[in-house]
C-alpha cells in the first residue's frame, strides 16, 4: 500500500518540467504585475504544463481528422479557431 | 519573437520564452509518435508564452481586486477559473500539496533537534554542578593569587629588613 502511494507522490514531483526562473521572468516582462510569491510561480508553470498537453491533445485530434503525418502550424490554428477556450490565442500571431 | 539566436545585442525581453526542448518533450509524453514540424514546435512556444502573460494578468487582476499585494497560489486558481481553465485546477492543486508536504517534512530533517538522552529536568541540574564546580576552582585560584601576593611582599620586606640591619652594625662600629 505504501509503496503504491510513494509512486503516486513520486510521479507528482517529478512535479515540473519548465524552468521556474524562466517562467518567473516571462511574468516580469509585464510592468503592470505586482509581486509574485514563488508558490504562485510553480503553480502557475504547473498549469502551463497542463495547457501543453491539452493544446496538444487538441491538435493532434485535428491532425487526425486531416489524416496528416506530421503536426503542423495549421492544425494548432484550427484548434485556437474551434474551442473557445483559445480565444485569448487569437490575433496574438499573424 | 522569440529567436533561438541571441548575439550580445538582441534585446532581453525577445529571449525570454520557454525553452523548446522541455516543451517539446511534454508533447511527446502526451503522444505516442508523433512529428512535429519545426514551425509548430515555434508555435507552440509562442502560445505557452502567451498562455503565462495571459494567466498572470488575469492573476493580477484577481490580486488587485484583493486589495493585496503579493500574488498568491489562490489567485492563480481563480485566475483559472475566469478564464475558463478550471480543469486545470485539480492536477495543479494536487502537485502543489503534495510539494509543499515534501518541503515541510525536508524541513523537520533539516531543523529537528537530536534526541537528548537527558530530560530537561536532568541536563539543568548538570548545569548547576558544572556552575558550582567553576565557582569552586575559581576561588581557589584567587585565594592562591592571594597567598602568593603575601608571600612576595613579606619577601621584599625581609629583603629590605636585613639590608637596613648591615648598615646599622657597619654604624656602631
Amino acid at each position: 500500500m505504501t509503496s503504491s502511494n510513494d509512486q503516486i507522490k513520486s510521479t507528482s514531483i517529478r512535479s515540473y518540467q519548465l524552468p521556474l526562473t524562466k517562467v518567473k521572468s516571462i511574468i516580469k516582462l509585464d510592468n503592470n504585475t505586482r509581486m509574485i510569491s514563488q508558490d504562485s510561480v510553480y503553480i502557475l508553470t504547473l498549469a502551463t504544463e497542463e495547457f501543453i498537453r491539452m493544446l496538444t491533445r487538441d491538435a493532434h485530434n485535428s491532425m487526425k481528422q486531416c489524416a496528416s503525418k506530421r503536426l503542423d502550424r495549421l492544425h494548432i490554428f484550427s484548434s485556437i479557431n474551434t474551442n473557445p477556450l483559445y480565444e485569448f490565442l487569437d490575433g496574438s500571431f499573424d | 519573437m522569440c529567436s533561438p539566436n541571441n548575439g550580445g545585442s538582441a534585446s532581453e525581453e525577445d529571449d525570454k520564452c520557454v525553452p523548446r526542448a522541455a516543451v517539446y518533450k511534454m508533447i511527446k509524453d502526451c503522444t505516442r509518435q508523433i512529428r512535429v514540424s519545426g514551425e509548430a514546435k515555434e508555435f507552440f512556444v509562442q502560445c505557452c508564452n502567451e498562455f503565462i502573460h495571459t494567466l498572470a494578468l488575469q492573476a493580477n487582476t484577481v490580486c488587485e481586486q484583493q486589495a493585496k499585494k503579493l500574488i498568491h497560489p489562490d489567485h492563480i486558481v481563480t485566475a483559472l477559473d475566469n478564464l475558463g481553465f478550471n480543469s486545470y485546477k485539480a492536477n495543479c492543486l494536487n502537485a502543489m500539496e503534495t510539494a509543499q508536504e515534501e518541503m515541510a517534512q525536508k524541513r523537520k530533517k533539516l531543523h529537528g533537534k537530536p534526541a537528548s538522552i537527558y530530560t530537561q529536568e536532568e541536563l539543568r541540574r548538570q548545569q548547576e554542578i558544572l556552575f558550582e564546580q567553576a565557582r569552586e576552582e575559581l576561588q581557589q585560584l584567587e585565594e592562591n593569587d592571594w597567598a602568593q601576593t603575601q608571600e612576595l611582599s613579606k619577601e621584599v620586606l625581609r629583603k629590605k629588613m636585613e639590608a637596613s640591619r648591615t648598615d646599622d652594625d657597619n654604624y656602631d662600629d
